[in-house]
C-alpha cells in the first residue's frame, strides 16, 4: 500500500469515527504507523484538529505526532498553538504539563513569544508537576532563543527554585542552569548550594543524586573539616543501589583525596569493594564500564586489587569484551605473591579450545607483558612460550614466537640460555608467517652463540625461491647478512647465494631494493658496512604498545565519563562532538526531505543506499562544511589517475613557491597500508613510504580538476598525531588542500 | 544526556524509537548492525561504541536491544542504569515481558511512559509506582476524558513531601507483605568434590501492597553478613550504619530490596558433586562418571537438580547408567543432559557412561566441565537470617512473610 493511500484512509477513519473509543483506537494506529517509519505528515491538519478533544489518551498521542511533524509543517503549526494556550490553562496540571512539554519540544522560532510566556507562567504554577516540566521546558527555550533565557529573570528564578521543597523541582533547576550556563561552565558552584543540596540528597531520585555529586566533584571545599564531612556524608551511598551513583560517590571521593592526601589508601580501600560488587552483580552490560573504571584504578594503585585476582578470572561465558577487560587488568595487579596463580590463569585460557582464537592471543600478549614487568620471573613466561610453541596450532605459535622474541630484547643474557639450544627443534616446527619472521631475527641476532645457528639459516635460504612471503624475505636477508659478519666462514656461500637470488630472481620490488642495496654497500666500504649491521642497540625496558602513564593521570580527572571506557582522553573526541552537531542537522534534512516522498521501495532503497554510500555521504557533507565555514572555499575533487614520475615531485617539492604546515589528530591508530589505502580511494597518488621507528612518513599529491592545482604533501603520522608538510603554488588552495587530506584521513 | 532511544528486534529492524532531542537519523542504525553483526559474533561488541562519532550504548533483553544515542560527556553508567529501567518499567506496565509483539501492541503506553521517564535529555521520574500517578488510564478501557477524571486535579506526587519511591494514599486491603531471598551460588569444584573457589550472590526481592505510608524495620541475626551491599534507595543509610537495622518505607508493587555478596558460607554447599573425564586416544571415546550427594542435614531434599555436560563437536552413541533420572543427549548442541527430578536423602546418585567422538580429527586437548542447576526452597546457605520484621504506622492487620531460597548460580564441576 503505498502511503497516499494509507493517508487517505486514515483521513476517513479520522472524520468517520464521532465515538471517542474509536477516535482513540484510530489515532493509535496511526502512532503505530507512524513509528514504523510511513510518513504520516500530510495528515497534519486533521490531527491538529482532532487535538481539541477532551481525553487525555488522546491528546497524549496527537501531541506525540505534533512534535514528530512540526518541522515539515511550519505553515500549519500555528493552527495548533490554539489548543496549546487552552491546554495551558486547563485545570488539570497533566494537561497543563502535557501541552507545555510538548509546546516547547517544537524547536520553532515562529512559536518562540507563545512558549516563552507559557513557560514563564508554568514556572509559577501551583503544581508542582507542571513546574517541574515548566524548569526543563527553559532549557529548550534557551536552544532556540539563547537571549530569551540568559542574564533574564528566568535565570534568576531558575536559581531561587533549587531551593523549593519538590526535590524534582529542585533538581531540574540545577539541570537546566546548568545546561543554560554551560558556555560559562555550568551553574555556579557555591558552598550554600553545595550544603543545601547535600542536606537533602537522600530526597533525590538516583538520576538528582548523580547530578548533585557531579556538582560536588567539581566543588572545592573550604577546609578539611568540610572535606571530611562531604566524605563521611556520602560514604553510606556507596552502597546505593544504583551504580551511576556508586561510581559518582568514587569520583567525589578521588578528587577529594588530592586535598587529603594522608588519607588516600583508606579512601581507595572504600571504594574498592563496592566496584566488585557491581561487577558480580550486575549484568555484563555494566560490568564493561566499571571493569574499565577498575583497571584505570589498577593502573595507579596496582596493589589495591592484588587480593582479589580470582575475581577478574574469566569466563567461557563472558563476552570477548569482558575477557579482554578482565584480562588488561590481571596484567596491571599482578605481584610476586600472586604472579603464578595470574600466569597460570592465564596460560590455561590459550590452550582452552572454548576460547576464541582472538583471546588466545590475547592471553600470550598478556604473559609477555607480565614478563617486562616481572623480570625475576621471565623464565616460568619463556618456559609457557616454549610449551605453547609445540602445540603446533597455528596462531598460538605465531603470538607465542613474537612474544619470545620481544622476550629476549628484553632480557637477552638470560632468557638466550633457555632458547638457544631449541633453536634448531624451533625451526622444524613453525610453519606460519610472523613466527618464522621472529625465529629468523633471533637467528641473525643471536644465532652465531650456537654451533648449528649459520646452518639453521642456510636452511631456510635453501627455499628462498620458493618463499612467497616477502616478509620472511626481508627478514632472512638481514639476519644472513648479520651472520656474514659474525659467523663469515660458514656463511659467506650463503651470503651469495641469497644476493644472487634476491637481486637476480625475485619479482618484490622491495626484496630487490633490499638485496642491491646490501649488495653496493658491502663492495662500497666492507667494514663500515659492519659496523652499520651490527651497530649497537638501545636496551628497552618497555614494550611500545604499552600505554604512556600520563594517559592514566589524565583518565583519572576524568573518571566516571566515557574517557575510561575509550581510555582516551576527552580532548580527543571533545571536538569531535561539535563536529557531530553539524552532522546531524544535515542528517535531520536529509530525513525529513526522504521521508515525505515515501513508499516502501523508496524506503528499501533509502536503506540500502545509506548502507552502501555511507562514506561518500560523510565525505560529501564534510567538504559541504568546509563550504559553509567560508565563501570563497570551493570543493576539491582530485583526478583520479593523475601522475607525476619521482623526478618531476622531487623538484616541484624543491622548488614549491609556499609551504604550509599542519598539525591534526586521528579518531584512531591505523597503519601504514591503511592510509595508503584511504589515499588511494581518494585519488591521491602515493610517491613514496616507509617506516622510521614508530613514525610511519608518506609523501604523496594530488591534483584537483576543476583549479588544476596540484599540491604535494608529506605525512609524518606518530599514533594519532599528524604532521602535514604542504607544498604548492597558491597558499589559499594550500589551504584548502591541506583541509581536505586531514577530512579525508581523520573520516 | 540521551538524545534518542531505539529498540530493534533480533533482525535489526526497529521496533520503536523515541527522540528526546532533535531527532538521530535511521543511518547511524543500519551501520550499528553492521558493526554487531560483522563477523558472526554478535555477543561481542562492546555495550559502548563510537560510530560516526557518536556513542553508542545498548543493551539486549527478551530478543530485543535498546540502543541510545548519547550526548554528552556523562556518566557512562547512568546510560545502561536508565536502559535497565526502562526494561522494569515496560514489564511492569505491560503485565508481560517486553518483547518485540508487546512492545508494539502497546506502542502508545510505551511513547506515553518515555516521555515522562526522560524530560528534556535527562531522566525525571523512573519508579513504576510513581509512573502510575501520570500514565493514567488504561489505554484500552473506557475512555477516560478529561470531565470525568477530576481526581488528576490533584496528582498525589504533587504533595509536598512526598517520596521520590512512593507516592501518597495508596489503599490495599488485605495489606499484606513478602520477601524472598535468593542466594544463588558460584562454586568451581574440582573432580576430587574440593571446593575450588566460591561466592554467593544474593537479592532479597519484596513484593509490598501496604496502605499508607508505613515504616518497616527489619533485623538480622548476623548483619555482618552483608558487609558487600548494595540498597535499594527507600532504605535509611544512616540507621544501616549505626545500628545494622535496615530501617525503610517500602515502595508500592514488586521491587529488589538490597542485593549482597558474601564468600562466606554458614553452612557447607547443599550439594557434593565429584566425577572424572577422561578421553581415549585408542578408542576414540571419552569415558565419564558424576557423583552428585546432598550433604546438608537442614535439607530434606532437593528437586530437578540437572547436570548439563558441552561436549565437543561430533561426539555421538553415548552409552550411559545412571542410578536415578534420566539423560539425554542433544545431537545438534552436543549436549549432554543429566535431570534427577528428585534428590534422595543420605544416598549417592551417580551417572556413569562413554560417548564417542568422531571417527577422524584430533582428541580434544581438554576436558570438558559439567554444568551443575538446583534450587532449593528454605535453606539460605549465607546464614542470614530475619529475627524482627517490625511495621509502624499501620493498624491493621498485615500479612507477612520472609522465604529463602538456594540456587546454583555458576556452578561448575572441572574434570
Amino acid at each position: 500500500m503505498s502511503s497516499s493511500r494509507v493517508i487517505k484512509s486514515f483521513r476517513q477513519l479520522l472524520n468517520e469515527s464521532k465515538e471517542q473509543s474509536r477516535r482513540r483506537l484510530v489515532i493509535e494506529q496511526i502512532i503505530s504507523a507512524m513509528s514504523l517509519g510511513v510518513n504520516l505528515s500530510p495528515l497534519f491538519a486533521d490531527m491538529v484538529k482532532a487535538a481539541q478533544t477532551t481525553d487525555l489518551v488522546q491528546k497524549k498521542m496527537i501531541y506525540l505526532y505534533i512534535c514528530k511533524y512540526a518541522e515539515e509543517n511550519k505553515e500549519l503549526l500555528i493552527l495548533s498553538t490554539g489548543t496549546f494556550q487552552r491546554d495551558c490553562q486547563s485545570q488539570d496540571p497533566l494537561v497543563r504539563g502535557l501541552s507545555l512539554r510538548s509546546m516547547s519540544s517544537l524547536m520553532n522560532k515562529e512559536l518562540v513569544e507563545y512558549m516563552a510566556r507559557e513557560i514563564k507562567k508554568g514556572l509559577m504554577d501551583r503544581s508542582n508537576y507542571v513546574r517541574r516540566i515548566a524548569v526543563l521546558a527553559t532549557v529548550k527555550l534557551f536552544r532556540v532563543s539563547p537571549e530569551l533565557v540568559l542574564d533574564t529573570e528566568i535565570e534568576k528564578k531558575l536559581y531561587s527554585m533549587i531551593a523549593e521543597v519538590d526535590p524534582y523541582v529542585s533538581i531540574n533547576s540545577v539541570v537546566a542552569l546548568n545546561e543554560i550556563l554551560a558556555s560559562k561552565g555550568g551553574i555556579s558552584i557555591t558552598q550554600k548550594i553545595i550544603i543545601h543540596l547535600l542536606k537533602r540528597f537522600h530526597e533525590f531520585t538516583h538520576w538528582g543524586q548523580s547530578i548533585v555529586l557531579g556538582l560536588v566533584a567539581n566543588y572545592a571545599p573550604q577546609s578539611e573539616q568540610e572535606c571530611l564531612q562531604i566524605l563521611n556524608l556520602l560514604d553510606n551511598y556507596l552502597k546505593s543501589g544504583n551504580t551511576s551513583v556508586i561510581l559518582s560517590v568514587s569520583k567525589v571521593f578521588i578528587n577529594l583525596i588530592n586535598d587529603l592526601p594522608n588519607l588516600r589508601n583508606q579512601i581507595y580501600d572504600r571504594i574498592k569493594n563496592p566496584l566488585i560488587t557491581l561487577v558480580s552483580c550486575s549484568g555484563d552490560e555494566m560490568a564493561y564500564p566499571v571493569l574499565k573504571h577498575i583497571y584505570l584504578i589498577a593502573t595507579q594503585l596496582p596493589n589495591l586489587f592484588a587480593n582479589e585476582a580470582s575475581r577478574f578470572f574469566i569466563k567461557g561465558s563472558d563476552p570477548t569484551y569482558l575477557q579482554e577487560i578482565k584480562i588488561d587488568i590481571l596484567c596491571e595487579i599482578v605481584n610476586k605473591q600472586n604472579f603464578k596463580q595470574i600466569i597460570f590463569a592465564l596460560a590455561s585460557y590459550v590452550i582452552n579450545s572454548s576460547l576464541n582464537e582472538h583471546i588466545s592471543s590475547y592471553c600470550i600478549r598478556a604473559i609477555g607483558k607480565i614478563a617486562s614487568q616481572l623480570s625475576s620471573y621471565f623464565d616460568m613466561v619463556i618456559d609457557y612460550l616454549m610449551e605453547f610453541i609445540e602445540l603446533d596450532i597455528p596462531h598460538i605459535v605465531e603470538a607465542s614466537m613474537i612474544i619470545l622474541k620481544d622476550v629476549i630484547r628484553l632480557f637477552p643474557e638470560q632468557s638466550l640460555e633457555i632458547v638457544l639450544p631449541e633453536l634448531k627443534r624451533l625451526s622444524e616446527i613453525i610453519h606460519t608467517e610472523e613466527a618464522k619472521v621472529s625465529l629468523i631475527w633471533i637467528l641473525g641476532e643471536y644465532g652465531e652463540k650456537i654451533d648449528e645457528g649459520p646452518y639453521i639459516l642456510e636452511k631456510f635460504v635453501e627455499t628462498f625461491s620458493e618463499e612467497s612471503s616477502e616478509k620472511i624475505k626481508l627478514e632472512l636477508l638481514t639476519s644472513v647478512l648479520k651472520m656474514f659478519f659474525k659467523r663469515p666462514p660458514e656463511s659467506k656461500k650463503m651470503l651469495g647465494v641469497i644476493l644472487h637470488e634476491a637481486t637476480e630472481n625475485s619479482n618484490e620490488p622491495d626484496v630487490i631494493d633490499r638485496g642491491l642495496f646490501y649488495y653496493r654497500l658491502i663492495s662500497t666500504d666492507i667494514n663500515k658496512t659492519k659496523s652499520i649491521v651490527l651497530s649497537e642497540k638501545e636496551n628497552f625496558t618497555r614494550f611500545t604498545e604499552n600505554d604512556p602513564l600520563e594517559l592514566f593521570e589524565i583518565l583519572m580527572d576524568e573518571f566516571n565519563t566515557f574517557s575510561v571506557v575509550y581510555k582516551k582522553p576527552y580532548e580527543q573526541f571533545k571536538r569531535i562532538i561539535h563536529k557531530n552537531e553539524e552532522e546531524e542537522e544535515e542528517e535531520d534534512d536529509d530525513s525529513s526531505t526522504d521521508s515525505s516522498s515515501f513508499s516502501e521501495e523508496e524506503l528499501l532503497d533509502q536503506i540500502q543506499q545509506n548502507v552502501n554510500g555511507l562514506d561518500i555521504n560523510q565525505q560529501n557533507q564534510s567538504q559541504s562544511q568546509n563550504q559553509q565555514n567560508s565563501q570563497e572555499e570551493q570543493e576539491i575533487e582530485l583526478e583520479p589517475k593523475f601522475n607525476l614520475e619521482p623526478s618531476e615531485f622531487q623538484n616541484k617539492w624543491m622548488n614549491s613557491s609556499h609551504n604550509l604546515n599542519f598539525d591534526f589528530e586521528l579518531d584512531e591508530e591505523l597503519d601504514k597500508e591503511s592510509f595508503e589505502e584511504i589515499l588511494k580511494e581518494n585519488n591521491f597518488q602515493v610517491m613514496a613510504s616507509g617506516l622510521i621507528q614508530s613514525t610511519i612518513k608518506i609523501f604523496c599529491y594530488g591534483k584537483d580538476i576543476s583549479s588544476n592545482q596540484i599540491g604535494l604533501f608529506q605525512l609524518l603520522i606518530t599514533g594519532v598525531n599528524v604532521k602535514l608538510n604542504a607544498k604548492g603554488t597558491n597558499p589559499q588552495f594550500l589551504k584548502l588542500f591541506a583541509e581536505y587530506i586531514a577530512t579525508v584521513l581523520t573520516e | 544526556m540521551i538524545k534518542s532511544l531505539f529498540i530493534l528486534n533480533t533482525g535489526g529492524d526497529i521496533v520503536l524509537e523515541k527522540h528526546w532531542q532533535g531527532r538521530t537519523g535511521r543511518n547511524i542504525i543500519s551501520q550499528f548492525w553492521n558493526e554487531l553483526t560483522k563477523g558472526n559474533r554478535t555477543k561481542d561488541l562492546p555495550p559502548i561504541i563510537r560510530i560516526r562519532r557518536q556513542t553508542l550504548i545498548y543493551i539486549r533483553k527478551y530478543n530485543l536491544l535498546y540502543l541510545v544515542v548519547a550526548d554528552q560527556d556523562t556518566s557512562p553508567l547512568m546510560f545502561i542504569e536508565f536502559l535497565n529501567r526502562v526494561i522494569e518499567v515496560f514489564s511492569n506496565f505491560f503485565s508481560t515481558e517486553p518483547t518485540e509483539t508487546s512492545v508494539k501492541e502497546n506502542l502508545p503506553k510505551a511513547f506515553e511512559l518515555l516521555g515522562e521517564m526522560m524530560d528534556n535529555v535527562f531522566p525525571v521520574t523512573t519508579e513504576s509506582s510513581m509512573l502510575r500517578d501520570m500514565i493514567g488510564a488504561t489505554m484500552k478501557s473506557t475512555p477516560n476524558t478529561i470531565e470525568n477524571s477530576k481526581k488528576f486535579a490533584t496528582l498525589s506526587s504533587d504533595q509536598v513531601g512526598g517520596l521520590p519511591w512512593r507516592r501518597k494514599n495508596i489503599k490495599h486491603s488485605p495489606n499484606e507483605i513478602f520477601f524472598d531471598v535468593i542466594e544463588s551460588i558460584n562454586a568451581t569444584i574440582e573432580r576430587s568434590g574440593k571446593c575450588l573457589n566460591s561466592e554467593i550472590i544474593s537479592k532479597i526481592n519484596c513484593e509490598c501492597k501496604l496502605s499508607g505510608m508505613p515504616t518497616l524495620t527489619m533485623v538480622f541475626n548476623n548483619s555482618s553478613i552483608l558487609e558487600d551491599v548494595s540498597f535499594h534507595q527507600c532504605i535509611n543509610l544512616d540507621t544501616w550504619e549505626r545500628r545494622k537495622i535496615l530501617d525503610f518505607i517500602p515502595p508500592d508493587g514488586q521491587f529488589e530490596l538490597l542485593t549482597y555478596r558474601s564468600n562466606r558460607m554458614q553452612t557447607q554447599i547443599p550439594l557434593y558433586t565429584s566425577g572424572r573425564f577422561n578421553w581415549s586416544k585408542k578408542k576414540r571415546r571419552g569415558k565419564f562418571e558424576v557423583i552428585l550427594q546432598l550433604r546438608n542435614s537442614l535439607v530434606k531434599s532437593i528437586e530437578n537438580v540437572s547436570v548439563l555436560i558441552p561436549l565437543a563437536q561430533g561426539c555421538s552413541s553415548p552409552s550411559i547408567k545412571t542410578t536415578n533420572g534420566a539423560v539425554f543427549f542433544n545431537d545438534q548442541t552436543f549436549e549432554l543432559k543429566w535431570e534427577i527430578k528428585k534428590m534422595p536423602k543420605n544416598k549417592e546418585v551417580s551417572m556413569k557412561g562413554s560417548i564417542k567422538l568422531p571417527s577422524k580429527g584430533s582428541i580434544p586437548r581438554e576436558k570438558p566441565v559439567a554444568i551443575i542447576t538446583f534450587s532449593i526452597e528454605g535453606l539460605c546457605m549465607s546464614g542470614l537470617k530475619v529475627t524482627n520484621l517490625n511495621i509502624s504506622k499501620l493498624k491493621k492487620k498485615i500479612f507477612k512473610g520472609v522465604k529463602f531460597i538456594s540456587k546454583s548460580g555458576n556452578f561448575t564441576l572441572k574434570f
